[in-house]
């Protein structure tokens, strides 16, 4: 059987050029124009329809706002002065991202004080429980003690029934 | 209350129908009561075969052996990660023994509570024996 | 009359698990084993009355009779008898009956195991899985009764919902509403270990992992098959859309996959006790917010086909159990004192509470933007919407940094493990990382973020590749030739393997999603009969329309002839149907589906003539993510599979040659 180097390598290469061969697509053939609609229109969202975008939506006016962005974005108008013209019809929850501004404002700096809280409490976690001493279980080391004769002969006995390896020292030696 | 609400709408259903389906409403409505009734009369009709609260989980006993399972797991992974590599030479040596003193202590603490056992059920057996042969020696006196 | 025997069974059902709480409670309360048995045989009768409920329903359906109000509003003459099975629980009532069955099922089966091994939790959690069922009862009787009549009787019904009528529909509800309420179990478990004074001993842990693990994979299944049926059937070429009912899923499923993590620090170091009990409860919470969200919440979604005001019965019942597992919590937090210490802040411990901390961080951002919006209103008056591009840009760093960590953790032993060997042990992986990275930069087309995240996954799984090939080796050295050697290691370490699988799995998932977020090729065409388009590789001619009308519903079939380079793909049959009555119309994309890509069309609208829109989409290795789905499965039973390790009864001497002072 071949060496499972070997196999790992080569899956490992068959995986790289699998990936490659899935995104290589580029799709560098769609005008640029396309592109700019699409991520547009993923952006507002359908004012009737429930959580969709435009994009997603199969609602006539979903439909009909899609030829508005077409149309503007042919015209010359920017991905911006389309937003604001939604939202002056709209209002601003047709937009699908929240404003960087006021209340919207809000939700983006809630995730990153919320992920800084989190690190700093892995830490302090992780100190804690450096520094908590251990509740002493009712059988402990020190009620139980063990001879070297004992520790020699129990260890003995555990490391054949698991079938243990022996240490880098050799067969565990007591202390 | 509710319930009684509920229930007599139900009622005015039962009475819309007709006369004849009446009494086998009734059966099985007797026949579903049923169900519930001998389930939840059951343990006192028949009796438990054992006392459920005669074994407490977390007696002794039972938290040795999910200590001395935490040791095994714990000396196994910690022979494969060394054996794999992730483990220095050094970690692995004060792992193990402290793994290995724990499944020891833990052995050696089952094996305590054995001989003290044995060490009262041989007592137990011995006074039993001078018991009879008390009684015998009696008895043999006697005739 | 079979209806009524049924609502007569759901009133007898109420009774029982009312009894089968308060027996529950006080025979532990007198460790009196016929009253926990008696409770515990009352819970067990509410199986067979609620099958009695069913089939009364059932019987509803399959006779139309339509006056029962529950039929009438799902069904109708025309329906398909197969549907019966997706009416049960398309509507409030019949949900509520269909998850207070399959509940009360499960958790006979969780009492049942946990019974023996558990004699003093076991009546505890009997107690909390009553409560929960005794929940479900008391809305069914009192307010959305299933079962109950119309005074009038129609002649026909409404008829189901046609966004139902899908394969999908037939799985993904079920497997997401049991995963949901599957949550319930180890939450009973470690509550009921807690109220018992048990908190502190880890016997509930054995369980409590197992049962949270099949509450953790049902949960996923749910999630996979939802994905993947908004993607065959809804038609806008996507599979998840951050919408509010989705990310209600996703949460508990966040917090359980931290459980099942967390639950193993306990189990192997006796630590974590509070935290777990800390996850369980968020879980619990979670699963009850997702019930909430589901029936009919605040916020808008395209779910929302099973709207009522009851949902906000199911949030009072969340409250509730929140406030008492906190105050249980911090009764009898005392007894839940950590039995090891962590010994280095480099460990398999400290990875597993980075990971966890990880998962809630996911989570609170997912609950932060699903109800910024009421948030927003009440807060200012203004209501902001927040939808993909939030949560893309805020949980997809986050869920990156969680792929990464799958790659270190597995690689840090338990106890103690130092930064040189952890950086020895990541030569090969990110080695692995580099290559794939250099060959994205050099070859393909320049996405940043979807390079590093491929290197990512790269790593992840040159390190799992690293620790089966040294694995084996290790065994292999013992002398066990290569085969033997790599079953052996599967079967003596099959939480650790098990997990592996999983791992591979969620790379795989992960990959998918990775390859059709940031390549996937997207156009919008008009197109007459006769027209021939390309796109990538694929080359598609439309040749025509045919138009089906039936007594519901006005279909359209798109013909496509598609061609891959010069290889004949066969025929593209998209469709698009409208439901005058329902005023919706469906679309069905059709996709060609390889592990490489899917081709997928889809009609946008049709005009006279024969013309119509298009939408076109190539999405790269879609596949995988549907592929994901059974590796899963696998990983999960092979982490689960009990092995019995060498009892110290074995390793008994006996008495007579035992060493001199033992």
């Amino acid at each position: 059987m071949k060496n499972p180097k070997t196999i790992l390598t080569v899956a490992l290469a068959a995986l790289a050029i699998l990936a490659l061969a899935c995104t290589s697509n580029t799709g560098d053939d769609i005008p640029e124009i396309e592109r700019k609609t699409h991520s547009l229109n993923k952006a507002i969202m359908c004012p009737v329809c429930p959580g969709e975008s435009i994009d997603q939506s199969q609602n006539p006016l979903a439909v009909s706002m899609r030829g508005i962005v077409a149309e503007k974005l042919a015209d010359g108008w920017t991905g911006d002065q389309i937003k604001d013209f939604f939202v002056e019809r709209y209002g601003p929850s047709v937009l699908l991202e929240p404003p960087r501004e006021g209340i919207g404002l809000a939700a983006w700096v809630l995730p990153p004080v919320a992920v800084v809280v989190a690190i700093f409490a892995v830490f302090v976690g992780l100190r804690w429980m450096r520094r908590t001493t251990a509740i002493p279980s009712a059988v402990t080391s020190e009620n139980t003690v063990l001879t070297l004769d004992e520790q020699e002969s129990y260890f003995r006995r555990i490391e054949v029934a698991l079938d243990l390896d022996d240490t880098p020292d050799g067969p565990s030696l007591p202390s | 209350m509710n319930l009684l609400l509920q229930l007599s709408e139900c009622l005015p259903a039962c009475v819309r129908l007709e006369c004849d389906q009446h009494p086998v409403l009734i059966i099985i409505a007797l026949v579903l009561a049923l169900i519930p009734t001998i389930a939840i009369l059951w343990p006192f009709v028949v009796g438990v075969r054992r006392d459920e609260f005669a074994e407490d989980e977390s007696a002794p006993i039972a938290d040795l052996m999910r200590r001395w399972d935490a040791a095994v797991a714990g000396l196994k992974s910690s022979e494969l990660d060394h054996a794999i590599g992730n483990l220095t030479d050094q970690d692995y040596r004060t792992i193990r023994r402290q793994l290995m003193t724990e499944a020891a202590v833990v052995l050696k603490t089952m094996e305590l509570e054995e001989a003290e056992e044995e060490q009262m059920l041989t007592a137990v057996r011995t006074e039993m024996q001078a018991v009879r042969a008390r009684a015998v020696g009696e008895t043999v006196s006697e005739s | 009359m079979i209806v009524e025997s049924g609502q007569l069974a759901l009133v007898l059902a109420l009774l029982a698990t009312g009894y089968a709480v308060v027996a529950s409670v006080m025979g532990v309360a007198r460790r009196s084993p016929e009253l926990v048995m008696s409770g515990r045989y009352g819970f067990y009768s509410t199986v067979i009355l609620l099958l009695v409920a069913t089939a009364a329903l059932v019987y509803a359906f399959v006779t139309n009779d339509f006056s029962v109000r529950y039929v009438a509003e799902n069904s109708s003459l025309a329906m398909p008898k197969a549907y019966t099975w997706v009416a049960l629980y398309a509507g409030n009532a019949g949900s509520m009956l269909f998850l207070a069955i399959i509940f009360s099922a499960f958790a006979l089966v969780a009492v049942g195991t946990i019974r023996k091994r558990l004699p003093y939790t076991a009546p505890y959690a009997t107690a909390i899985m009553a409560m929960v069922l005794l929940f479900l009862l008391a809305v069914m009787v009192f307010l959305a009764n299933p079962l109950s009549r119309l005074d009038v009787v129609p002649l026909d019904g409404q008829g189901i919902n046609p966004l139902l009528v899908h394969f999908g529909m037939f799985i993904h509800p079920p497997v997401q509403m049991t995963g949901l309420i599957v949550v319930a179990i180890p939450f009973s478990i470690a509550m009921g270990a807690l109220l018992a004074g048990k908190g502190g001993n880890d016997e509930w842990v054995d369980l409590g992992r197992t049962w949270g693990m099949i509450a953790w994979l049902i949960l996923t299944l749910g999630l996979l098959l939802g994905s993947w049926w908004a993607y065959t059937i809804l038609g806008w070429g996507g599979y998840w859309a951050w919408d509010p009912v989705e990310n209600s899923a996703l949460m508990p499923w966040l917090a359980m996959t931290a459980f099942v993590h967390s639950i193993m620090v306990q189990k192997r170091r006796g630590m974590f006790r509070m935290w777990n009990m800390v996850i369980i409860i968020i879980g619990f919470t979670l699963a009850q917010l997702g019930m909430f969200i589901n029936r009919g919440g605040p916020v808008p979604s395209v779910h929302s086909f099973a709207q009522s005001a009851m949902g906000w019965i199911f949030l009072g019942f969340m409250a509730f159990t929140l406030v008492a597992s906190i105050a249980v919590f911090v009764w009898k937090v005392d007894t839940l004192k950590s039995r090891g210490r962590l010994e280095s802040m480099l460990s398999r411990e400290s990875a597993f509470l980075a990971q966890n901390l990880a998962f809630l961080a996911v989570a609170f951002v997912t609950l932060w933007g699903t109800v910024f919006p009421i948030f927003s209103e009440t807060a200012s008056d203004v209501t902001i919407t927040v939808g993909q591009p939030f949560f893309n840009l805020v949980n997809g760093p986050l869920l990156l940094f969680i792929v990464f960590l799958m790659g270190v953790g597995p690689l840090l032993p338990w106890r103690r493990a130092t930064i040189g060997s952890l950086i020895r042990a990541l030569r090969i992986p990110l080695a692995a990382a580099g290559v794939i990275g250099l060959i994205f930069m050099i070859v393909g087309p320049r996405q940043p973020v979807a390079t590093v995240a491929f290197m990512t996954c790269a790593m992840v799984l040159a390190g799992i590749g690293q620790e089966w090939v040294r694995g084996t080796q290790s065994r292999h050295r013992k002398g066990e030739n290569y085969a033997k050697a790599f079953m052996m290691l599967l079967s003596a370490n099959r939480p650790r393997y098990g997990g592996y699988v999983v791992h591979i799995s969620i790379i795989m998932l992960a990959a998918g999603a990775i390859g059709s977020s940031f390549y996937s090729v997207q156009r919008d065409l008009v197109m007459s009969p006769g027209d021939t388009e390309t796109i990538g590789e694929y080359t598609f001619t439309y040749t025509g329309t045919t138009h089906q009308s039936h007594p519901d519903r006005e279909e359209d079939y798109a013909q496509f002839e598609v061609y891959s380079g010069d290889t004949y793909l066969g025929e593209m049959e998209p469709f698009r149907a409208v439901y005058p009555d329902f005023r919706v119309a469906s679309t069905r994309g059709a996709i060609h589906s390889t592990p490489i890509e899917d081709f997928y069309i889809v009609p946008s609208e049709f005009t006279d003539g024969g013309q119509a829109v298009f939408r076109v989409l190539i999405n790269p290795m879609v596949w995988w993510m549907w592929a994901s789905g059974p590796i899963m499965i696998l990983g999960t039973l092979l982490a689960l599979a009990p092995r019995r390790e060498p009892s110290p009864a074995t390793l008994r001497v006996p008495a007579g040659m035992r060493p001199a002072g033992v």
